[in-house]
């Protein structure tokens, strides 16, 4: 799960990282107000979106009157925000984070990831802060320090000064430095993140070191533990189909073709979909009803795959293990009895109760199609798909 | 897999009295896998589907010889329970359980190089289906029947893309 900026600043400050001072604002009015409280005569306007890439695609702007900053406020409540990172549907702005600016003298990068090959948490830093990660490691690579972290005792400071020391921080600066890397790391590790990014930390002209960003994302495994992060979700910044999902417990993902597809687990609905190609067919989603569905699942994840309107035809494609073939027929027919469905639904089952969800789809009389192989469905489907399509056309031309 | 699982593992399976895991205990059962006890704090005395349980992995290797444990418990135990099997004895380990938070993982981890490698336990998972050697021994929740013996051991990343 992602969070805003201004709400991952917020955080990593309890732990002793220096922010500045800024405040949060809903309306172009409340913004201005908002800089008179916080004094001075320069802010900057940061729109608040899940996603990098602001400054270029204007979310970010320096104001020195009251007036600039609503203007600048105008141009972003109510609009979406399209950059690299976004996709071109863009995320919409719907509110705005006010700050003191700072007179910097160089930009250090900071970021904190989990690193899979050393299961360990690793601490990515480079002198060329203001850049994109991506871009530094393709143009400066040279730059970049990292140092990983021995789970069993936590970071240590001798690594956090060896860092700053890398990056030639002056001395007097070094100890303001390992103050930072050790307040990140504790946001990290005490509410599970999977990623802190401070990116630009600036080291200003008065000798601060303060982040001028920042960036968190969270173990959604872990949200369960920490209650006041889950609070934090902004469901606006999410793919409204995939969010939906989610609260539902089936992990989402839409594509453009024409074939709805209800599969367990994330390489099967892999393998479903190459066979759904190989069968001359286009899959229209990626949906994982996850282990152990019920009924109730199941019909949901056909509400799901219904909703999307380019969805002419359907294949179920389950091979249970701690699934249940009887509990997912029972939501095959479950969804077909409530939902008006008048399109071909194909289903094939396979490993644990699969002859009790046979009878089970057998008996209801319900016209669904079965299969017993993965490529014997892929064709059915496919073939389904294609004769209804060609009757609708015909039923068409004759009216 | 034959070099990790066999007819005279012993296999134990932790979180035992959960539905999902009564389930697949029978499965096994019937498969043929020695399943000799099963571990859930304070539902020692119990027993499912025969099996008798215990509270701790200790006292379950004690009084069965267990060497081989099968996790079934829920995210935010699960990695607490690989440990206990880490520290117990336990030499192979298949952890079923789906969404475990990555940091307790980082611990597991690290738990288990605290022990020198000839002790050391074997972990598959978590998120894992299971470990099968055809004809002998299920560890796991995959369908038996599916499987036939042959002499090429095969380790897969996703669940059902081995299907």
């Amino acid at each position: 799960m992602d969070i805003h900026e201004y709400q991952a600043k917020e955080i990593l400050a309890k732990f002793g990282v220096e922010v500045p001072k800024g405040a949060l604002a809903y309306s172009p009015e409340q913004a201005a107000y908002r800089a008179r409280e916080l004094g001075g005569d320069q802010w900057v306007v940061k729109a608040q979106v899940h996603a990098g890439g602001r400054g270029l695609a204007g979310g970010v702007k320096i104001c020195q009157t009251q007036d600039e900053i609503h203007d600048a406020c105008d141009n972003m409540f109510g609009r979406k925000l399209v950059t690299h990172q976004t996709g071109p549907e863009g995320k919409d702005i719907y509110r705005v984070y006010v700050e003191t600016t700072a007179q910097i003298e160089r930009e250090i990068y900071l970021g904190f990831v989990l690193d899979r090959s050393s299961q360990r948490v690793m601490i990515v830093a480079s002198s060329e802060g203001g850049m994109e990660i991506e871009e530094i490691s393709s143009k400066r690579p040279e730059s970049i320090v990292r140092s990983t972290v021995e789970p069993a005792v936590g970071l240590q400071e001798f690594q956090a000064r060896e860092i700053a020391f890398e990056l030639k921080i002056e001395p007097g600066l070094v100890q303001h430095m390992v103050r930072t890397l050790l307040g990140c790391y504790r946001a990290f590790l005490d509410f599970d993140a999977t990623m802190v990014e401070v990116n630009p930390l600036a080291i200003t002209t008065d000798k601060r070191v303060v982040a001028l960003d920042a960036k968190m994302s969270f173990d959604d495994n872990a949200l369960y533990r920490h209650p006041q992060i889950s609070e934090l979700r902004d469901k606006s910044q999410e793919d409204p189909r995939e969010s939906r999902a989610a609260d539902r417990g089936l992990s989402y993902v839409g594509l453009d073709g024409n074939i709805g597809c209800i599969v367990n687990g994330a390489g099967l609905a892999m393998a479903t979909m190459d066979t759904i190609k190989l069968a001359g067919g286009d899959p229209a989603n990626f949906l994982d009803i996850g282990g152990g569905a019920s009924p109730e699942r199941v019909a949901k994840a056909f509400g799901l795959v219904l909703s999307d309107k380019n969805v002419q035809a359907v294949l179920v494609n389950i091979f249970a293990g701690i699934n249940r073939c009887d509990w997912v027929a029972e939501g095959v027919v479950l969804a077909l009895k409530e939902q008006q469905i008048d399109i071909p639904v194909v289903v094939r089952l396979a490993g644990t109760n699969v002859e009790e969800g046979q009878k089970i789809l057998a008996k209801s009389g319900l016209p669904i199609i079965r299969a017993t192989t993965l490529m014997e469905a892929a064709e059915r489907v496919v073939g389904a798909w294609q004769r209804d399509l060609s009757q609708g056309t015909r039923l068409r031309a004759a009216q | 897999m034959s070099i990790l699982i066999d007819r005279d593992s012993r296999v134990i399976v932790q979180g035992i009295t959960g539905r999902m895991a009564r389930f697949h205990t029978r499965d096994m059962l019937r498969y043929g896998t020695n399943v000799v006890a099963g571990v859930v704090p304070g539902k020692g005395g119990e027993t499912v589907e025969g099996v008798p349980v215990y509270d701790t992995v200790k006292q379950a290797v004690a009084a069965t010889g267990a060497d081989t444990s099968l996790v079934f418990v829920p995210p935010p135990f699960a990695a607490d329970s690989i440990m206990e099997s880490a520290d117990s004895g336990i030499r192979y380990c298949v952890c079923i359980t789906d969404g475990i938070p990555a940091q307790d993982m980082i611990q597991v981890k690290r738990y288990m190089y605290r022990y020198p490698r000839e002790k050391r336990m074997v972990l598959t998972g978590p998120n894992c289906a299971g470990t099968i050697s055809p004809g002998k021994a299920l560890l796991g929740i995959m369908p038996g029947h599916i499987y036939l013996p042959g002499h090429v051991g095969i380790i897969g990343r996703f669940r059902n893309a081995r299907i």
